[in-house]
């Protein structure tokens, strides 16, 4: 800011050096992280459609083949019948849930109780750990001989399954985990919205003889759109590139029996183990239709909102 | 050509993965002695200790892959395929110091594509039986050397909570049943798919009937990572791992005793065998200098050296194996090497999914064969 002293016929001009000056200090912080944006997200976006015209090999294209990688794409049982269905199995799933349980530790969290600091903590713990120690360590859980089976057994339900192993539990059991470790980050963005509503309208609604679940169906749930919308759109772009618990608990081939191969798993088999760029890129961009659709579905349903 | 070792001077970039604390010293007393035979070289090692592949693949698309480096089998098709490696026969004709007889025919033949060489074995791992002993005789039972001696021994050693016999539900393992019932997973010359022939499916088939009576498990079934850990934990008599399972065993299990024999045999003898090749980069910077560095490594010396301690077992018959791995060796001489065509990887992914899916909810040799198949 303009300093104090300067006399009073100054301070328009100096303050019009300042904001340019300002300006152009703003911009040289930019320039740095504006360039890489571009060059690596907006640039390679389109270089991955160019790709995708392409049979593209390690050192480049070999020859334009121009909608030959999508069409194989329609024809691949693998992609047709286990990607894109365990994709949107996932997502249809993973994400009400994520959403209903992080709200609802959020309301908990929000309330005047005891510890409520060390509820907050413990909730969002499962989000800073590492995804790929937590996977591993799920195995263990829900191997035959494993943690999951045995207290299945004290409530009376005998089971020797490997729960992450078997092509009928695998994806099920990802789903739960998935839940888990992400609800605290859908608790965290909850509980900002849920600050910002004020007092004064729950004061109102309890004169008017509301109670606490009338005022949280009234008033917070649909003042908590702008969250709802973030929340879904994350969510639901979070779920649709869901790889690296299938990778770490199913290795590159989705095992067992593809039960785990996602959309980008199957990107990633593309490139690592058969090398084919030109047909990985094909798969990107059909993703990236997949959660633009998505993502302007979700806008339809929660209105024009500004995300916060 | 002829490359005078003397003359040779400069900086080699040498790239592999690396499995062990224990390869890595014994790599480096390697490369000393390297060193001091060819001062003029200077050797820059530099690991790549995850994602060798993806880092590899960054390289090359860089056009800047280290002079030499490791090519595993697996890969080598695609990697040729795209012109990233420098055949090598150029560098082995009329070479006096350097000689292909010795390397064994399986091993070469995973690196040669059109009758050009692309890489010399730096060592090979292939299947045997290994058993628990105690197990055996608790059983009265020898080690097999058949496929009935196999169904009889593993049912007899089959126990509540040991398997008879635990053998990973994945290509790389039941592969080696395939070729011992005269079948294989590609014809010889790895031009045609064979795997759906009634011959290949019968070691398929072998593979679901041991598992139908019991005997034979997969480790997900067992609840271990892998079949070593099976073994080694006592949870199985017998499993068919390589050379790998053996400091494995003496580091994780020192009290799991183990007796290593060559697989039991079908209608013909078969097994199969993992290797990886030292390859040069058809970028790479140092070829000639890349090359006596391989000449020496592939060579006698080096590889009696990196074999000594029998983590690996030797890629030419001139180098004797570390003590106690003689049934291993033995299996190189009929094994099929695991490395097929480019699109293999699709191939393999399919047949270890149709396998799973078979075993939880049953079905034939026949549906996994053409699933895998159909995948090509």
């Amino acid at each position: 800011m303009a300093s104090t002293s300067v006399a009073a016929g100054d301070r328009a001009t100096n303050l019009g050096d300042e904001r340019s000056r300002e300006a152009r200090v703003g911009l040289a912080f930019i320039a740095v992280p504006m360039a890489l944006f571009l060059t690596l997200q907006i640039f390679a976006i389109f270089y991955a459609f160019f790709i995708s015209f392409w049979d593209w090999g390690i050192r480049g294209p070999r020859d334009f083949v121009g909608l030959a990688n999508y069409s194989d794409l329609l024809g691949d049982n693998v992609f047709i019948g286990k990607a894109i269905p365990n994709t949107l199995f996932y997502t249809a799933i993973v994400v009400p849930a994520q959403m209903a349980l992080g709200l609802s530790l959020a309301v908990i969290v929000n309330q005047k109780i005891r510890g409520q600091t060390f509820f907050r903590a413990a909730f969002y713990f499962p989000a800073i750990a590492s995804s790929a120690a937590i996977v591993v360590l799920f195995t263990f859980l829900t191997q035959p001989a494993g943690l999951l089976n045995t207290v299945l057994g004290f409530v009376g339900i005998e089971s020797s399954l490997n729960w992450t192993n078997n092509p009928g539990t695998a994806l099920p059991s990802i789903m739960v985990l998935a839940v888990w470790t992400t609800s605290g980050t859908m608790m965290l963005f909850y509980l900002a919205s849920l600050q910002s509503i004020s007092r004064e309208l729950y004061e109102a609604a309890a004169l008017d003889g509301a109670n606490w679940w009338t005022a949280f169906w009234k008033i917070t749930f649909p003042l908590l759109k702008p969250a709802h919308f973030f929340v879904a759109a994350v969510s639901v772009i979070g779920a649709l590139q869901m790889f690296d618990q299938s990778f770490i608990a199913g290795g590159s081939d989705g095992a067992p029996a593809n039960a785990l191969t996602t959309m980008v798993l199957f990107l990633y088999r593309a490139t690592a183990a058969t090398f084919e760029f030109g047909y990985a890129a094909a798969v990107g961009v059909v993703l990236l239709v997949f959660i633009m659709t998505l993502t302007l579905i979700q806008r339809r349903l929660f209105g024009e909102v500004q995300a916060s | 050509m002829e490359i005078d070792e003397d003359a040779v001077t400069g900086t080699v970039r040498f790239s592999g993965f690396r499995s062990s604390d224990a390869e890595e010293e014994l790599l480096g007393q390697v490369l000393e002695a390297f060193a001091a035979k060819y001062p003029n070289i200077e050797v820059e090692y530099e690991p790549i200790p995850e994602g060798y592949v993806e880092q590899m693949t960054a390289q090359f698309s860089a056009g800047e892959p280290p002079d030499l480096f490791y090519m595993q089998a697996e890969f080598a098709n695609a990697w040729v395929e795209d012109g990233l490696i420098e055949p090598l026969d150029p560098y082995v004709a009329g070479n006096p110091e350097f000689d292909v007889e010795p390397f064994f025919d399986p091993l070469l033949a995973a690196f040669q594509f059109e009758d050009q060489t692309y890489g010399f074995p730096k060592d090979a791992s292939p299947l045997a039986l290994f058993t628990n002993p105690e197990m055996l005789s608790d059983a009265g039972v020898e080690v097999p050397t058949t496929w009935d001696e196999l169904r009889t021994a593993s049912e007899a050693l089959t126990s509540d909570g040991v398997a008879g016999l635990c053998v990973g539900s994945e290509l790389p393992r039941v592969g080696a049943f395939i070729y011992q019932a005269g079948g294989g997973i590609y014809n010889d010359d790895k031009s045609e798919l064979t795997i759906a022939e009634p011959a290949a499916v019968e070691g398929i088939d072998l593979y679901l009937e041991l598992h139908e009576s019991g005997a034979l498990q997969s480790p997900a079934e067992i609840g271990a990572g892998w079949c070593g850990e099976a073994f080694g934990q006592g949870l199985a008599a017998m499993t068919m791992e390589g050379n790998w399972l053996v400091p494995a065993l003496e580091n994780d299990f020192p009290d799991t005793s183990y007796e290593i024999a060559e697989l039991p045999q079908g209608a013909e003898q078969g097994n199969l065998a993992f290797t990886v090749s030292y390859s040069i980069g058809a970028d790479s910077e140092n070829k000639e200098a890349a090359w006596v560095l391989l000449q020496y490594l592939a060579g006698p010396e080096g590889m009696a050296e990196w074999t000594s301690l029998g983590l690996a077992l030797p890629s030419r018959d001139d180098v004797e194996p570390a003590e106690g791995r003689e049934a291993l060796v033995a299996g190189l001489e009929y094994a099929t090497a695991y490395a097929f065509e480019r699109s293999f990887p699709d191939v393999q992914g399919a047949f270890n999914n149709e396998l799973t899916r078979v075993l939880a909810d049953g079905g034939t040799g026949q549906e996994i064969a053409d699933a895998a198949a159909a995948a090509r």
